[in-house]
């Protein structure tokens, strides 16, 4: 029977050992390196799996909260990768346990640390420098791409530029981008555009581990992008990814999609300038056209209102001017009427002939002056109308004259007829007693008292003799 | 267009073409152009425009793919309605 003394109870014993393990300074902080199996993560979302190499094994844990920080990658069973963490006693299920800060995959800091020293001795070398950075031509028309055949980028790259500008002609240099033979395809697939017409090259592949794109950070493609005559666009892996080749490229896009859009953006942009100032001259002239039909309706219309004005003035005229002469005639006649009552229709003819032909010439003229241009004509016909005019009223009042003339003439040859007239000419005028005109020799009797006029005055005599004309 | 005016148009960068036309588009909206002018501007401008457009020439062209002893031949194009991956 053992002494009681020496009996410890599970958890004593358990925590006895937990504090051993946990005082160690090497258990610690520890790297382990080993092949993860068992893989799998929790409902709570811990993940668990066990390290182990050809011999032994040791269950690993790593907390939800560390994932974040210390796991880059998605693991899986049969990853070589180097756990950095803690050794402690899982007590619940009896067993030691390595708790894991960091989960990196094997080799990986050895290339970090290569991508830093290259990139520290490139960088001294000058070759990241903005002055040998060519600047990307604005309109493409061939693009080359350095990429391989069958990944997404080439996918993605050829989706892109059909979308955006489907006239750039795309060569593609298919290579390797992954492995040992990798980076001098690449670097091949560089200098073999030179001599083809691409003026942009995409050098370009999807995402990866930086094993993965760790041919984008070798020298021959280094060298063989710095030494470029075409401009290069580099498109290595997601967002995240930084390599070499990026830097030293002439253009950095995040995405071998990106990296099209890039290289074609400035012949969609020309695209569309064009476009647009097409559109641009075609409201332009469609405007200027339009301006000018308006300024032309204008002018029209400008001309058309002296135009109807002249012409309504000239009509006025002749509607005023027409009870003018009217009058005038008017007068005339009631002159000649009053002075002689002779016939008016051989006066009035002529006249009124006159203003026939007066008002035919105005229609004629009216007619031949609606169907001429404009200001001078107008002119002209105004002018013709005040001569026409002026014609008008020296006939009328020549004719006036001339009537007037013919009136006094009447009235002499009139005065001449009188019997008045007559006795002045020694011819005299006998009556009866009681006045009444002896006006045949049958008339007077022998012995009769007659009055006899002439010039100045009468005489009363009675008759001796009767002596008929045989 | 007369023939030696294409090749003159041939010769130009589409810079060149797109600036020229750019300038007959602001003597239009100077508005200061007498019709003739205008209507001659904007034949010029169209024709500009018509080789620029020409020569960025939006056809779809396809896929060439290139050896390492420079010779082209026509590259079989993978499905592009994939999405992305490595």
């Amino acid at each position: 029977m053992a002494n009681v003394s020496n009996i410890y109870s599970v958890s004593q014993i358990t925590d006895y050992i937990k504090s051993i393990l946990t005082t160690d300074t090497l258990l610690n902080d520890i790297n382990v390196t080993g092949e993860i199996s068992n893989y799998s993560v929790s409902k709570s979302g811990h993940i668990y799996f066990t390290l182990k190499d050809s011999n032994t094994q040791i269950p690993c844990v790593m907390f939800k909260g560390k994932i974040n920080k210390g796991l880059s990658f998605d693991p899986a069973n049969g990853d070589k990768v180097t756990v950095k963490g803690s050794v402690d006693v899982y007590k619940e299920g009896g067993r030691y346990q390595l708790y894991a800060d960091k989960i990196e995959r094997s080799g990986v800091g050895e290339l970090f640390r290569k991508f830093g020293e290259l990139k520290v001795k490139l960088e001294e070398m000058g070759m990241f420098d903005r002055s040998h950075k060519k600047p990307l031509p604005r309109y493409v028309s061939t693009l080359g791409v350095v990429t391989a055949p069958g990944g997404a980028a080439v996918r993605d790259i050829i989706k892109t530029v059909r979308r955006h500008a489907p006239g750039v002609q795309i060569i593609l240099y298919p290579t390797l981008v992954q492995g040992k033979d990798a980076a001098e395809g690449i670097a091949q697939g560089i200098q073999a555009l030179q001599y083809t017409e691409a003026q942009v090259i995409i050098v370009g592949r999807g995402g990866g581990s930086i094993e993965d794109l760790w041919a984008f950070n070798e020298m021959p493609v280094i060298q063989a992008v710095f030494n470029s005559e075409i401009p290069i666009i580099s498109g290595v892996g997601h967002e995240t990814d930084t390599t070499l080749c990026d830097l030293v490229a002439d253009c950095i896009a995040s995405t071998p999609t990106a990296a099209a859009e890039i290289a074609v953006s400035g012949t969609e942009q020309l695209d569309k300038s064009i476009r647009e100032m097409n559109a641009k001259l075609d409201s332009l002239m469609k405007a200027c056209v339009r301006e000018y039909g308006i300024r032309l309706k204008e002018d029209m219309s400008r001309l058309d209102l002296p135009w109807e004005r002249t012409l309504q003035r000239y009509k006025d005229h002749v509607r005023d001017d027409r009870p003018r002469m009217l009058l005038s005639w008017e007068k005339l006649v009631s002159v000649y009427k009053n002075r002689t009552g002779n016939d008016l229709t051989r006066i009035g003819m002529p006249w009124q002939m006159n203003l026939r032909r007066y008002r035919e010439r105005v229609n004629k003229d009216n007619l031949r002056l609606s169907n001429q241009s404009p200001e001078r004509k107008v002119r002209d016909y105004e002018n013709r109308l005040a001569h026409l005019y002026d014609r008008a009223e020296a006939l009328i009042n020549a004719r006036i004259e001339k009537e007037k003339g013919r009136c006094r003439m009447d009235h002499a040859s009139l005065k001449a007829l009188s019997p008045a007239e007559r006795l002045s000419q020694g011819y005299s005028f006998t009556e009866d007693e009681n006045g009444v005109p002896l006006k045949s020799v049958g008339d007077v009797k022998k012995g009769m008292a007659v009055r006899t006029y002439l010039k100045g005055g009468h005489i009363t005599s009675e008759v001796m003799e009767v002596t008929e004309d045989e | 267009m007369s023939e030696e005016a294409k090749k003159e148009m041939e010769e130009k960068s589409i810079d060149e073409l797109l600036s020229e036309a750019e300038a007959r588009i602001s003597a239009l909206e100077g508005g200061r152009l007498s019709l003739e002018a205008a209507f001659k501007a904007y034949q010029e401008g169209m024709n500009l425009l018509k080789a620029s457009s020409e020569k960025i020439d939006m056809v779809e062209k396809k896929v060439q793919q290139l050896n390492s002893q420079g010779e082209l031949s026509p590259f079989d194009e993978p499905d592009t309605e994939g999405d992305d991956g490595q």
